[in-house]
């Protein structure tokens, strides 16, 4: 009985070993960091423990307009993009002959370089004294006043922003849920069939049902990786996203380490302490509402 | 009510995209059911017996041929219009509803004047529920039932709106075989008691000739013979059928008819009038088709002796044997006490033999001894 404790044990270890070195150590340490007051990375000396460095950057107004940032993004793209991609996919799963060949098609921004795509899409959309960009010509075209999508006002910015991210994400979405959509049982629609279901019911009685574990994981992912959003941003806005006014909350933590106002990694820990409690709140949010909807 | 199919023929394109062959998956069906009757088609896989169904309930329309409920053309019909309610293979039972909710469901799609208040559903479905006796179960969901309850809540669901036919595929083969044996009766007595026209496909052939009051035996998507249970049984129209039912199998041999004689191998074992050439047969024997005797007139090697306690088979081999080098013949356990030594003799009953065409293996039509067959 005992040796095989410890014979468990001993093959436990790697395991253990690594995630302790690269997993939990980093996250007590993180944690450690953001309650040092007056860290100095170069001495490794700090004045003491408290809760200075998480007011410091409450009132940072640049961590504010990152977490306003990162809400808009959050709110506005998650769920549109999974609405689309589930029209897309419905879409698809509709014209089985050519299916494929749209698949690949929608499937494409997923293997591009996103910096590559963020470039192309701030060339759509800029507007120097020298030409107006392709998105300018299209809404003079329709009698619209050009604007400045990259450097003229905020809800501009927010838009080519939002638009590329929704670019971005979709095709995972898609991918997933066409899979989904395959796998629900033919047999379900013939017995629905038969039986003279409305396909607006078919749809809302069988098809979603059967896929929303699908729906709720792109939603739960979704969240979590539009908090985390941040390459999106330099790709169209650059790297001095404060300036921009574009900044996310990644962002404002890589500033906080490495940017120009750079070298305090205490703050950096304190906001990213902080984006860990509001991401883990919302998941957890997210896994009791797919909970109760599942078991209804 | 009745149902019939006129030349009702079937094609698909062929799987392989690259090959413009085409399927062939129900060739000509030409069949009538009665009435208020449980009727089953059977066959081996592949034979176009769940072809034949879907085309009845209206999932595939037939290339060519008409299909009549009563008088009622129906060919054209779409499925929800045909009255038709069916049971699954695998149930299909949407697994996020509870029981109540998976009979209740076809109900909910009325539209219009048929449209039913809450109170006349949940009637409605009692009543199903009633008829397939799972009134207990209905909060549950389908995964936290065992298979044959489930069969029973798909019976209810394709019951609920009252169908005209009621069409089952494969509705037994996902059970055990105490349950396989318990559900059929079950589907009998449901069915006796609707008095529903009612469609059986299977590949069992027990299955069919206990629950059926007629039998469409089909294969390659051709029918083959169609006829009450102990008629297919007793007198096959060819090889296949008489092959296909049956347990244990027929006993099939190489056989000849020559000089008015029937012989199997080198045996003559009967005497026999017939208007059919001499020439070469195949000879079927059903298993109780032998009569053990001492100075029988097939001569086989004994290979064993499986006691089942009501009934004995004997398991011997004989060179003009077609499929299996052994044949298996079953007696009463009585007669076991003749078997000695590694020989046995059999006499045959002439109405358990039948003879077929070398070519067509169809049925050739003999009399032996005054007695017709």
């Amino acid at each position: 009985m005992k040796t095989s404790g410890l014979k468990a044990w001993l093959y436990l270890l790697p395991a253990i070993v690594f995630l302790g070195i690269f997993m939990v150590y980093p996250l007590i340490d993180v944690l450690i960091y953001s309650l040092e007051e007056g860290y100095n990375s170069a001495s490794g000396e700090s004045y003491g423990i408290g809760l200075y460095n998480y007011s410091y950057v409450l009132h940072d107004p640049y961590f504010l307009q990152a977490v306003k940032n990162t809400f808009i993004i959050v709110v506005i793209t998650v769920p549109l993009s999974t609405a689309i991609a589930l029209l897309i996919s419905l879409a698809l799963s509709s014209v089985p002959k050519i299916k494929e060949l749209y698949q690949t098609i929608f499937f494409l921004p997923y293997v591009t370089n996103t910096l590559a795509v963020g470039l192309v899409f701030m060339i759509m959309f800029k507007k120097t004294p020298y030409s107006d960009g392709l998105i300018n010509v299209l809404i003079k075209a329709f009698g619209g006043n050009t604007v400045d999508f990259i450097e003229g006002p905020y809800w501009a910015k927010m838009f080519v922003m939002c638009f590329y991210t929704l670019w971005i994400v979709m095709p995972f979405k898609i991918l997933i849920l066409t899979s989904a959509l395959a796998s629900v049982d033919d047999t379900y629609y013939k017995a629905a069939k038969i039986d003279g279901t409305s396909r607006f019911r078919m749809f809302t009685l069988i098809t979603l049902p059967m896929i929303s574990p699908m729906i709720f994981y792109l939603i739960i992912t979704g969240f979590i990786g539009a908090f985390k959003a941040y390459s999106d941003e330099v790709a169209i806005f650059g790297a001095d996203l404060n300036s921009a006014g574009m900044n996310t909350i990644v962002g404002y933590v890589y500033d906080k380490l490495y940017g120009d106002g750079g070298g305090y990694p205490s703050f950096a820990s304190a906001a990213a302490l902080i984006l860990f409690v509001i991401v883990f709140t919302i998941t957890c949010i997210n896994l009791l509402i797919s909970k109760k909807s599942s078991s209804v | 009510m009745r149902i019939k199919l006129e030349h009702v023929t079937k094609q698909f394109p062929s799987r392989n995209k690259k090959s413009k062959d085409i399927v062939t998956a129900a060739d000509d069906l030409c069949f009538e059911i009665p009435d208020g009757k449980l009727v089953s088609l059977l066959g081996p896989s592949g034979c176009g017996k769940s072809t034949a169904l879907n085309l009845i309930c209206g999932l595939l329309s037939p290339t060519s041929g008409k299909i009549f409920f009563d008088d009622d053309d129906v060919t054209d019909l779409p499925p929800e219009k045909r009255g038709v309610g069916m049971v699954f293979q695998s149930y299909a039972l949407y697994p996020h509803l509870n029981v109540r909710k998976n009979i209740m469901f076809p109900l909910q799609n009325f539209k219009g004047e048929d449209r039913l208040s809450k109170e006349e559903m949940l009637k409605k479905v009692d009543e199903a529920a009633e008829i397939v006796q799972i009134k207990e179960l209905m909060d549950r969901k389908p995964k936290e039932m065992s298979g044959g309850q489930q069969q029973r809540v798909a019976i209810a669901r394709a019951l609920v709106k009252r169908p005209r036919v009621l069409l089952l595929d494969e509705p037994l083969s996902n059970l055990d075989a105490r349950l396989r044996i318990q559900t059929r009766e079950e589907i009998r007595r449901i069915q006796k008691e609707t008095k529903i026209t009612t469609v059986f496909v299977t590949h069992d052939q027990e299955e069919a000739m206990s629950i059926s009051d007629f039998i469409i035996v089909m294969k390659n998507g051709l029918v083959h013979q169609i006829g009450a249970p102990q008629e297919v049984y007793d007198d096959p129209a060819n090889l296949f059928v008489a092959k296909f039912l049956g347990t244990p199998p027929i006993n099939v041999f190489n056989g000849k008819i020559s000089n008015g004689y029937l012989y199997i191998g080198e045996d003559a074992v009967m005497k026999i009038k017939t208007e059919a050439a001499d020439g070469d047969v195949y000879v079927g024997v059903r298993p109780e088709g032998f009569i053990l005797k001492n100075d029988g007139k097939l001569h086989c090697e004994l290979k064993n002796v499986e006691v089942m306690g009501r009934d004995t088979s004997i398991v011997s081999s004989n060179k003009a044997s077609v499929d299996a080098a052994v044949i298996r013949s079953i007696i009463s356990s009585e007669e076991r006490d003749l078997i000695n030594g590694d020989k046995v003799c059999f006499d045959l009953k002439p109405y358990k033999v039948f003879i077929f065409g070398k070519d067509d293996e169809k049925r050739i039509a003999y009399e032996v001894e005054g007695e017709s067959k």
